[in-house]
């Protein structure tokens, strides 16, 4: 029985160390062409970049660049993107314009039919560079848009950053629609490529969604409204700090005080100081503070004497923010326990009340 | 006779399992290599759509390399992230140098109890503009220490990197890039990839042991969603759920298991991921005691995830099989084949039936490590070093992997609590 058990170890041992030579000798030839093409890039590299500043600085030979689009192709896409980060204005549309030339930007074309996924997004994610010059929009444009229907994430957020470079506000609110539709990653990507748009988007697309039923999609659209971190003209907010959600309450909240101030926003801040949710409270506190709407004093007033530490800090804070009457509010009630009594003195010699430490 | 037959089958089993258990990894790990080609850390670092962390570290004294640790924290990558450091039952003495070190003063930030720690003595804030708060308290070991710094931390997200860890200033942005793909799911994630290894035989012992962690424990267990901390990782984790999961308790491992438990009995789909890239990794070992002192170390925290958490704890049954089982059944094999050789009450081919089950299996299974570590990476490693780290699995196997498994049995020791760890 030992006997058999042996024959049986040995084959299976066997036939598992030819497998694994196997994947060795493999592994040992892609590390061996991984490390020439490793080689040849280094000394190659330095003299395409040399001949590409040529390039951009004037010069009209492009001999030696078509030589490198023939010979080193790869090495050559790298020394163009690794460029494009050094340059703006005239240099990179003559860069982009090099690319269109050597047909680079048609390479890249191809690509966003290949089935290997990792190509298609390499190609998307080098197209949407190349679309900040306006002949690669006209050539990749209509690929962009087949591009954010792409099955995969990461296509998808490739095409769509090279979409939110075109002139039509049709295909920027395409871009808008699947940042709120997908992941916060997606958000996060594409919340910076909107930022220059987001004027125009507000006026339609955003303020559509701001009114949607659906409770995901306002709380996406206000969080990429907020991390524009810019004044936007939204109107009617006020009905979002009336409504039931309190994630959307507290996100309106934060977002009054970028927009277009008026007497119902003002109204829905002062009522959402009575919301029976602290944190909600509290962003109105901050708002109230940030608005400088008078309205809220009392209310402020309130949580400075009965509210607890850290609710107390935002009252002073905001009614610091006040002045003169959140000043006087202040002074009625002296300094906040554990900060300095003695209160900084202003030219004019009247006292100022001392902006209470955030925690 | 039969019994010894039926132990060699078992452990050829075993090794059969780790197999596939490392050409999963592979897989899986490779399928995420080819996912992500893109560098956002820039967007990530400057978006306020991305939460905030709070880095938790403990500190048991005030030596110089302590101090340069909690350095290393505060000059991380991050929009928005504070450290939240522990002085873990220092004397006034070492309290004095931290206070002299970072200026620091008497803070208003309160503790909300969530979880039980030993007693606070003072909150500090440092006089210099540094995101960071220290937590004087009584001495309590690490893992109270890290409820202490949980209650004191504001941040929606818990970030944690080991002490003997070396690690990327920007290692909790590739983190919370995982946590951004699927924020609804996704209560914590792990980072770490095999360091970079030295040229003698004990470093490259270190770093087959890496590979096969890193397959087996890191991309198998992350494919199956049963991922638990690993030596050496970062750490990114949801904090109400770490205060759902009950705070740390017995380690890494335990919390991340109870994690998964805490999950599971919400009923809500939910994932531990993993980012395997090299952001945060144990210190490469160069020499034996080295290799000695992280065998130990990690078991220590499988000892401690094996008491405090049920067997049937997803991933735990394959972790007490690999790191328990196996080499006391090995062991035990080894000593009755030499005592049965001597004796003359075996014959010699039982002993070479037993080798092919331990040391054949063994070698083969360190050189798929190296062979399936390739096929998970996208670039080609230099030929030559890569051959010798194949060789490298023959000696590790004929004299290493014997001491080894005394040094994982003795790790399973019972411990008192683990003290702080000093540098």
């Amino acid at each position: 029985m030992i006997g058999r058990a042996i024959a049986a170890a040995v084959l299976l041992e066997f036939c598992y160390a030819a497998l694994l030579l196997f994947l060795l000798v493999r592994a040992l030839a892609r590390g061996s062409a991984f490390r020439r093409r490793a080689v040849v890039s280094k000394a190659v590299r330095p003299v395409i970049r040399e001949a590409l500043i040529e390039y951009l600085a004037g010069s009209n030979n492009l001999a030696a660049l078509r030589g490198y689009a023939k010979s080193h192709r790869r090495d050559l896409v790298d020394g163009v993107l690794e460029v494009h980060t050094a340059v703006s204005g005239g240099a990179r549309d003559r860069l982009w314009e090099l690319s269109l030339e050597l047909s680079l930007v048609h390479d890249w074309c191809a690509d966003t039919h290949s089935r290997d996924r990792l190509l298609r997004c390499l190609a998307f994610e080098r197209l949407a560079l190349a679309c900040l010059f306006e002949p690669c929009r006209r050539i990749a444009g209509d690929l962009q848009l087949r591009g954010i229907e792409d099955p995969d994430d990461e296509v998808r957020f490739a095409a769509a950053r090279g979409l939110a470079y075109s002139d039509d506000l049709k295909d920027v609110e395409r871009v808008f629609e699947l940042a709120v539709s997908q992941n916060s990653l997606a958000r996060v990507l594409l919340t910076e490529v909107l930022r220059p748009h987001a004027v125009a988007l507000c006026e339609g697309v955003v303020a559509e969604a701001l009114r949607s039923s659906d409770e995901r999609r306002v709380i996406s659209t206000l969080e990429i409204a907020l991390a524009w971190e810019r004044a936007v003209p939204l109107m009617d907010l006020h009905r979002l700090v009336a409504g039931p959600n309190p994630e959307i309450r507290q996100l309106t909240l934060r977002l009054l005080p970028m927009v277009p101030s008026s007497p119902e926003n003002e109204a829905a801040v002062v009522h959402a100081l009575s919301d029976k949710l602290r944190s909600t409270a509290l962003e109105a506190v901050v708002a109230a503070g940030r608005l400088k709407i008078e309205g809220a004093i009392p209310g402020l007033a309130h949580f400075l004497k009965w509210g607890d530490q850290e609710m107390s800090r935002a009252a002073a804070d905001s009614l610091a923010e006040i002045p003169p009457k959140g000043w006087e509010i202040l002074q009625e009630f002296g300094p906040l326990p554990g900060t300095s009594a003695t209160q900084p003195t202003r030219p004019d010699g009247k006292s100022a009340p001392q902006k209470a430490a955030r925690v | 006779m039969i019994q010894p037959v039926f132990t060699a089958a078992f452990l050829f089993v075993v090794s059969l399992a780790s197999f596939f258990a490392l050409l999963r990894g592979s897989f899986y790990l490779r399928r995420f290599a080819r996912a992500q080609i893109r560098d956002d850390r820039a967007m990530l670092l400057k978006s306020p759509l991305v939460p905030g962390v709070s880095l938790i570290a403990t500190a048991g004294d005030a030596t110089p390399a302590s101090r340069e640790f909690v350095r290393r924290l505060l000059e991380l990558h991050y929009g928005k992230h504070e450290l939240v450091l522990v002085l873990d039952g220092l004397g006034e003495a070492d309290v004095a140098v931290w206070k002299q070190e970072f200026r620091l003063s008497p803070s208003r930030r309160t503790s909300d109890n969530l979880l039980h720690s030993a007693p606070i003595r003072c909150i500090y804030e440092p006089g210099d503009p540094l995101r960071m708060v220290v937590v004087d308290k009584d001495a309590g070991g690490e893992d109270d220490s890290r409820n202490a710094a949980i209650n004191v931390a504001d941040s929606p997200l818990i970030g944690i990197v080991e002490r003997g860890s070396e690690f990327q200033p920007d290692a909790f942005l590739q983190l919370v890039r995982c946590m951004l793909e699927d924020p609804e799911r996704i209560v914590a994630v792990c980072g770490t990839a095999p360091a970079p290894y030295g040229d003698g035989l004990a470093s490259r012992f270190g770093a087959l042991e890496s590979f096969r962690l890193w397959l087996g424990r890191c991309g198998s267990l992350a494919d199956r969603n049963m991922l638990g901390a690993v030596p050496g990782c970062a750490m990114l984790a949801r904090r109400d759920t770490v205060l759902t999961a009950g705070g740390f308790r017995a380690g890494n491992l335990d919390m991340f298991l109870r994690l998964h438990r805490a999950a599971k009995a919400a009923g809500k789909p939910y994932r531990i991921a993993l980012a395997p890239e090299p952001i945060c990794y144990v210190r490469p070992p160069a020499t034996v005691s080295q290799l000695r002192a992280s065998a130990l170390a990690d078991q220590r925290e499988i000892a401690g995830a094996l008491r405090s958490q049920s067997f049937r704890t997803p991933g735990l049954p394959s972790l007490f099989t690999i790191r328990f089982l196996r080499p006391l059944l090995e062991t035990i094999a080894y000593l009755l084949v030499a005592v049965g050789l001597a004796g003359g009450w075996i014959k010699a081919d039982m002993a070479v039936l037993v080798a092919l089950a331990t040391i054949g299996m063994g070698i083969l299974l360190s050189m798929a490590a190296v062979v399936f570590r390739e096929q998970a990476r996208l670039e080609g490693a230099d030929p030559r070093r890569l051959f010798q780290l194949f060789l490298a699995a023959i000696p590790e196997n004929l004299g290493y992997r014997q001491w080894r498994n005394l040094w994982l049995l003795a790790g399973l020791r019972k411990r008192a609590p683990r003290p702080v760890a000093a540098s």
